[in-house]
């Protein structure tokens, strides 16, 4: 996982073009959306519904791979598989691991 | 009403019934959100409660949507309950989202919301507040109605009273013309001039008093008409179009009368109206948008061969992350097209009904409807066969593919790609589907 760049700004650079207003206010929504998916996530794995972890998970990936948040799109991808085979151990460790992938993309963005 | 937390209502407008096995979430919701709500278990509790408080907005979250429509069913048929205006919302597990929408498509329930698991809360409080705003629109019309009903009676109360008058008149006239003429008739001479001096004077009187009479007649029904035509305009004004369904309001007829509605459900006629208003709305506003970006100016030379452009291209785009969505809409409205946006499967469907969308970008995985069951829904019920589906999605599976093109989907866009793929993959689904046409 960690040879998987946190972020790669050509990815959003390619869909919208170089304004840097434009790239800074989706970067700051991105962050802004990840607060209440991670805490959705969490509650989910924690009321054991595998289903909305994985719908949650879904919907963030989304937004980080649109923006270029590499890594963090990638552990979203692992969410949903281990949510989907019913891995919880794996889930769990995969959950933690995206707090800090989302504040490593916070560090890049700002 | 929303925003405030609240203890049980006494006297609530909305109830939420659920199964006695069933914690609900949505009742969490509901209760933070509105003032006057209540939850109820099903049973004896929850038929009282109905008996007394007469919610307007009921919202029914049982075990499964047929025990939800049996519930309902049985209140309305069995308890003769619920006989007032009232609007029904489903709450249903994610599995039965598509049970859920058939039904509420066919029009037996408003909406419906998907509460097992609960993923958008925000879908169920907009769903409130539109009935509260629809319920409260039409309880405003009805109170309008219910007083110039009220003046209207007093008004013809007076017509009558007048007309009678009138009657009197004419009766006691010609009562007074009988008497003048038996009074006369042991003057008379023999050659009639006698008779006419009298009756001529008494012809005129009673002609006077018929003008007269006839005059404030004619004032009065004028002065009416004037009410009417007022009455209409207010309530014109407190209805907006989204709510011209609403059953009691008078309808302009195209010989500038009104027709009242009463009890009966809307018609075609008025909804098909509605839907050709919405249309001619959008058309227009594509016009505008035309014009624009066209930049045309008055006095420009070759403005109107500018003007006569072909109009552009309108695509729906249906995607639940909002973030890129507005990236996608940003990059087709940027090459020329005219974007709507959806956030799930059910408004795509509700947009496509305002609007002829000549494609269709969807993401697959959302709430409430996904991709591949709005794709059956636009192909199957809809009748959109020839219209382009492209799918937004971040898995190139073979399976997958093939499961998709068996739902209708004609093609796919990889989730993200770049801003000239999407644009090429957009020309060159509306190119074959014109190539088709033609």
């Amino acid at each position: 996982m960690s040879e998987i760049p946190v972020y790669d700004p050509k990815v959003l650079t390619s869909l919208i073009g170089d304004d840097q207003q434009s790239i800074n206010e989706y970067k700051s929504e991105f962050l802004k959306q990840c607060v209440p998916s991670l805490r959705q996530i969490a509650a989910a794995f924690n009321n054991n519904d595998k289903n909305a972890v994985k719908e949650a998970a879904h919907y963030l990936k989304t937004s980080a791979k649109a923006v270029g948040a590499l890594r963090c799109a990638n552990r979203l991808q692992e969410i949903e598989d281990s949510a989907l085979a019913e891995q919880r151990a794996e889930l769990k460790q995969h959950i933690t691991l995206l707090q800090q992938d989302i504040r490593d993309v916070k560090k890049e963005f700002i | 009403m929303a925003g405030k937390r609240a203890l049980a209502s006494r006297h609530p407008q909305v109830v939420l019934i659920h199964s006695v096995d069933l914690e609900s979430g949505a009742a969490v919701i509901v209760s933070q959100h509105m003032e006057d709500f209540r939850a109820f278990k099903e049973g004896e509790q929850a038929i009282n409660a109905i008996k007394e408080f007469k919610p307007k907005i009921l919202l029914l979250e049982l075990n499964s949507v047929k025990e939800s429509i049996a519930f309902y069913v049985s209140l309305v048929k069995e308890h003769n309950l619920l006989t007032y205006p009232h609007q029904v919302v489903l709450l249903c597990g994610n599995k039965e989202a598509g049970l859920a929408y058939a039904v509420c498509a066919k029009g037996s329930f408003y909406d419906y919301f998907v509460s097992r698991p609960i993923y958008e809360k925000f879908r169920l409080k907009s769903i409130l507040n539109n009935l509260s705003k629809m319920l409260q629109i039409q309880e405003e019309a009805t109170t309008l109605n219910d007083s110039y009903i009220n003046a209207l009676d007093t008004d013809i109360d007076e017509l009558i009273s007048e007309a009678n008058s009138f009657q009197q008149n004419i009766h006691n006239s010609i009562e007074n013309c009988r008497s003048a003429l038996v009074n006369n008739g042991g003057h008379n001479n023999g050659d009639g001039e006698d008779v006419t001096e009298v009756l001529t004077p008494l012809i005129s009187q009673i002609e006077d008093e018929v003008r007269k009479s006839l005059q404030a007649f004619i004032a009065n029904l004028a002065k009416q008409k004037k009410t009417n035509k007022s009455h209409h305009q207010q309530l014109k004004k407190s209805v907006t179009a989204e709510c011209k369904f609403i059953k009691d309001i008078p309808i302009e007829d195209t010989d500038g009368t009104t027709e009242a509605e009463s009890d009966a459900p809307p018609s075609e006629e008025l909804l098909k109206q509605a839907a050709e208003e919405q249309n001619e709305e959008a058309a227009r506003l594509l016009a505008e948008q035309a014009l624009l970006d066209n930049s045309i100016l008055l006095g420009d030379e070759g403005a109107v061969e500018q003007a006569e452009k072909p109009k552009p291209k309108k695509i729906l785009v249906v995607e639940d992350n909002h973030i890129y969505r507005d990236m996608i809409k940003k990059i087709l409205s940027s090459a020329g097209y005219y974007v709507v946006e959806a956030a799930n499967g059910m408004e795509a469907i509700k947009e496509s009904n305002k609007l002829k969308f000549d494609l269709i970008l969807m993401d697959l995985f959302m709430p409430e409807l996904d991709g591949l069951n709005a794709t059956k829904q636009f192909r199957k019920r809809m009748g959109k066969k020839d219209l382009p589906i492209l799918a937004l999605t971040g898995n190139k599976n073979k399976d997958l593919v093939v499961k998709w093109v068996s739902s209708g989907i004609n093609g796919y866009i990889m989730k993200p790609s770049s801003k000239e793929k999407i644009i090429q993959a957009v020309e060159e689904a509306i190119h074959k589907k014109e190539a088709r046409s033609s």
